[in-house]
């Protein structure tokens, strides 16, 4: 090994234009992967095709995975065949991001939907679920949005430049997702591991903490979604156990004339038809699919 | 505002711009304004605090220099006092009023302390050791008090190295200030390799392996078996490591760039032989600090066996206590004060391998770990029972060493490589080596930091 010999600013510089290349090159293929990252990728890349379509159907169904797990699009298309629906189900999604993606990919199209549905269970409408700012910042929001979203949710500087990176850089928006792939290929059982560890560490932090329930997200999405003349229909979906809506969201769905369709509690749904505990298996799916054309049926179709 | 947070780069680019353009004194006062404000951005309500530390410590050492011998000793004991009153009160008051509830609960007394609200401030044990260093050396005869007030408090508010150490020495440090700082061509370089390998150590290592360490210490009981419980411990070994040093790197990479030489507080610690040599390369500025200004004033190894002994017991439980107050730190420093008695009587010392003397070492470190980061002494020994009697693979523990072998290996062979020869550095590479590490570095950092970053473990301390 030589001595170290003194270096110039200058000449380092010749490292840091190598960094900087290098940096170019890994958005180049962050933006060329981003697609096939994951399932969910996949999903957000198809929202302008999937919007695009809401000429024909008169519905859109909005939520996260539970709903993906739960609707059976096809058999809903044979049990009613009066009134179609399109689906869009980011994964792990709640109602900041649901407000987001409306108002950039429903919002700026020609058409709106005539009856708009979102499936959840109780923290997914709450104002303490943790913004996932990396993907709602890069997928969700608008450009014009993005200082509205800093100030609503009183982001601190690291945060705002942090979104303001991810809206703008594939590499960084996107970096959960290609963290977790190369974690999966290099590191054995990274998704079973990392779950039993997520487990482990948010039991005691949610056990901690007391939630303090509030809507403010939710009424700005209400308010949003019936400016454009949109009926909104909200749908607490089926867990395994039964669970109790909050008061203030009960207050709120009434005063603003927000349609409730209660799946909480569906005839014949039972802890078996759920797949992990948490999301509906085939039979559960089946089960809610059926439901939910009656109720569309019921309070929709035959009771415009 | 921490190290690896947009708002202090923002805040030292500002900081780094004006600088250039600023004479000497001129850039002193920036450095106190842009350090009392980096200070006042954890908590301004402390910044009345350190200032009044500096003000009795730069009061007590003028008159620590004019005095008579007996003045100068009354001023010294005055400002030791107010200094370790303080952080007695900040850090230790409750830690003490439980411990003495507790004493007299077992003892048969009926006793109910309520505990008081009390907010540690931030950096306190750094900047109150670094102060108290300040006057004994002016005592001592080893630094001039300096009549510059303004550059005292630089040297007690340094933002680098302020909330998290290197515990700086006056005569290191202070005329560093006091001094026109000379710009040195190899001063961008050297910083920039030490603040990458800090980011890197920080959000690649520590936070990485801090979530999976934090799994297994808040796992239900029964819920991990004892290799489990193993790469628990690893991680937080690692995690804390990386939190440290990264965090002693970035600060003295930063004052690297603004012409100011902070000490080197890790070498490589985990590959030590022996407790000794671990403590000359792991927070070299605590170790070191204890070393000249407890056991050696206490006697160190010049007053017969048994002194030696009780004097090395002592610094290590006053340095555990240190970190904090809880009994499983005071646990720590008495292992490790034991360890210290060990292989210095010689039972451990047989000779072995180096790479053996390493790796046995290294396990020792991880078994204080243990107890370091457990929240209790119980914890502790259910952990240490399941990694001892009840190991079993897990897809857990495959997980959790694979994370340890993706996050450490190349660091743990850049050490090896680093150690070989003494003094080899990061920056000793050609530029095309440096720049191939520093992309490693970049790609780690931005696709493998954990969701949630951290904040550095030593600010609690």
């Amino acid at each position: 090994m030589s001595e170290f010999r003194v270096t110039s600013f200058r000449q380092e510089l010749k490292v840091l234009v190598v960094l900087v290349c290098f940096l170019v090159g890994l958005e180049l293929i962050a933006r060329m992967v981003s697609e096939s990252l994951d399932d969910d990728r996949a999903h957000i890349a198809q929202f302008d095709e999937i919007v695009g379509e809401l000429g024909e159907k008169r519905g859109a169904v909005l939520g996260n995975s539970l709903l993906l797990h739960g609707l059976n699009l096809e058999q809903f298309a044979q049990e009613s065949p009066d009134f179609s629906t399109i689906r869009v189900t980011p994964v792990s999604s709640a109602v900041l991001d649901w407000g987001h993606l409306y108002e950039r990919y429903f919002l700026k199209g020609e058409e709106l939907p005539e009856h708009l549905f979102v499936g959840f269970v109780a923290h997914h409408v709450d104002d303490s679920e943790p913004a996932k700012l990396r993907r709602l910042s890069r997928h969700f929001v608008s450009t014009g949005s993005l200082s509205q979203l800093w100030e609503r949710e009183r982001f601190d500087i690291h945060q705002r430049v942090q979104s303001g990176l991810s809206h703008v850089s594939a590499l960084i928006g996107d970096q959960p997702a290609h963290r977790e792939r190369v974690l999966d290929y290099f590191i054995d059982w990274y998704r079973l591991g990392l779950r039993t560890n997520q487990d482990w560490v948010t039991g005691e932090v949610e056990s901690s903490v007391e939630r303090q329930s509030s809507f403010e997200r939710m009424t700005r999405f209400v308010d949003m979604v019936q400016a454009g003349g949109t009926r909104l229909w909200i749908i607490p979906l089926s867990q395994p156990e039964y669970w109790e809506l909050n008061s203030g969201l009960l207050e709120l769905i009434e005063k603003k004339g927000v349609g409730l369709m209660d799946a909480r509690s569906i005839p014949g749904m039972t802890a078996d038809d759920f797949s992990d505990g948490y999301h509906l298996g085939e039979s559960g799916a089946e089960k809610f699919t059926k439901w939910f054309a009656k109720e569309i049926s019921k309070k929709i179709t035959q009771d415009p | 505002m921490i190290f690896n947070s947009y708002q202090f780069w923002a805040f030292f680019a500002l900081v780094a711009l004006a600088y250039r353009f600023l004479g000497h004194r001129q850039q002193n006062h920036l450095l106190l304004a842009a350090s009392y404000f980096f200070y006042a951005c954890w908590d301004w309500r402390f910044l009345g605090l350190i200032i009044g530390i500096t003000a009795v410590h730069y009061v007590a050492a003028q008159k620590i220099g004019e005095g008579d011998e007996k003045e100068r000793r009354r001023w010294l004991v005055g400002s030791v006092a107010i200094s370790l009153a303080l952080l007695g009160i900040f850090k230790y008051l409750n830690f003490f009023i439980e411990s003495t509830g507790v004493f007299l609960g077992r003892i048969g007394f009926e006793a109910h302390f309520e505990s008081l609200s009390i907010i540690l401030p931030v950096g306190i044990s750094f900047y109150t050791f670094q102060t108290l260093s300040y006057t004994i050396d002016v005592l001592r005869g080893e630094t001039k008090p300096t009549r510059n007030f303004g550059d005292f408090a630089l040297y007690v508010a340094y933002f680098p190295q302020l909330v998290a150490g290197p515990i700086e020495r006056s005569s290191r440090l202070l005329p560093q200030i006091t001094n026109p700082r000379k710009h040195r061509a190899e001063d961008f370089t050297i910083g920039l390799s030490l603040v990458m390998v800090g980011l890197f150590l920080k959000v690649a290592v520590a936070d990485n392996l801090a979530f999976v360490a934090n799994g297994v210490f808040k796992a239900p009981e029964g819920g991990i078996t004892g290799t489990d419980a193993l790469a628990g411990v690893y991680a937080f070994a690692f995690q804390i490591y990386g939190d440290f040093a990264g965090y002693s790197f970035i600060a003295c990479g930063v004052s690297r760039w603004l012409g100011i030489r902070l000490i080197t507080n890790f070498k490589r610690p985990y590959l030590a032989k022996g407790p000794s040599d671990f403590w000359n390369r792991w927070h070299i500025s605590l170790s070191s600090w204890l070393r000249d200004y407890l056991y050696i004033p206490l006697g160190g190894n010049r007053k017969g066996v048994g002194n030696t002994y009780r004097n090395l017991m002592l610094t290590m439980v006053i340095g555990g206590l240190w970190h904090g107050a809880a009994w499983t730190f005071v646990i720590w420093g008495l292992i490790h004060g034991v360890l210290l008695c060990l292989y210095r009587i010689k039972l451990m010392k047989v000779k072995v391998p180096a790479l053996i003397a390493v790796l046995v070492f290294f396990h020792l470190t991880c078994l204080t770990w243990l107890f370091f980061r457990a929240d209790s002494f119980g914890e502790a020994m259910v952990l240490l029972e399941l990694i001892f009697f009840e190991q079993g693979l897990t897809p857990f523990s495959s997980y959790a060493f694979g994370s340890l072998a993706f996050f450490c290996l190349p660091l743990v062979v850049a050490e090896i490589w680093s150690d070989r020869k003494e003094g080899r550095r990061l920056h000793h590479l050609p530029w095309q080596g440096r720049a191939a590490v520093y992309c490693y570095f970049v790609w780690m950092i931005i696709t493998c930091a954990p969701t949630v970053y951290s904040d550095f473990i030593y600010f609690q301390f």
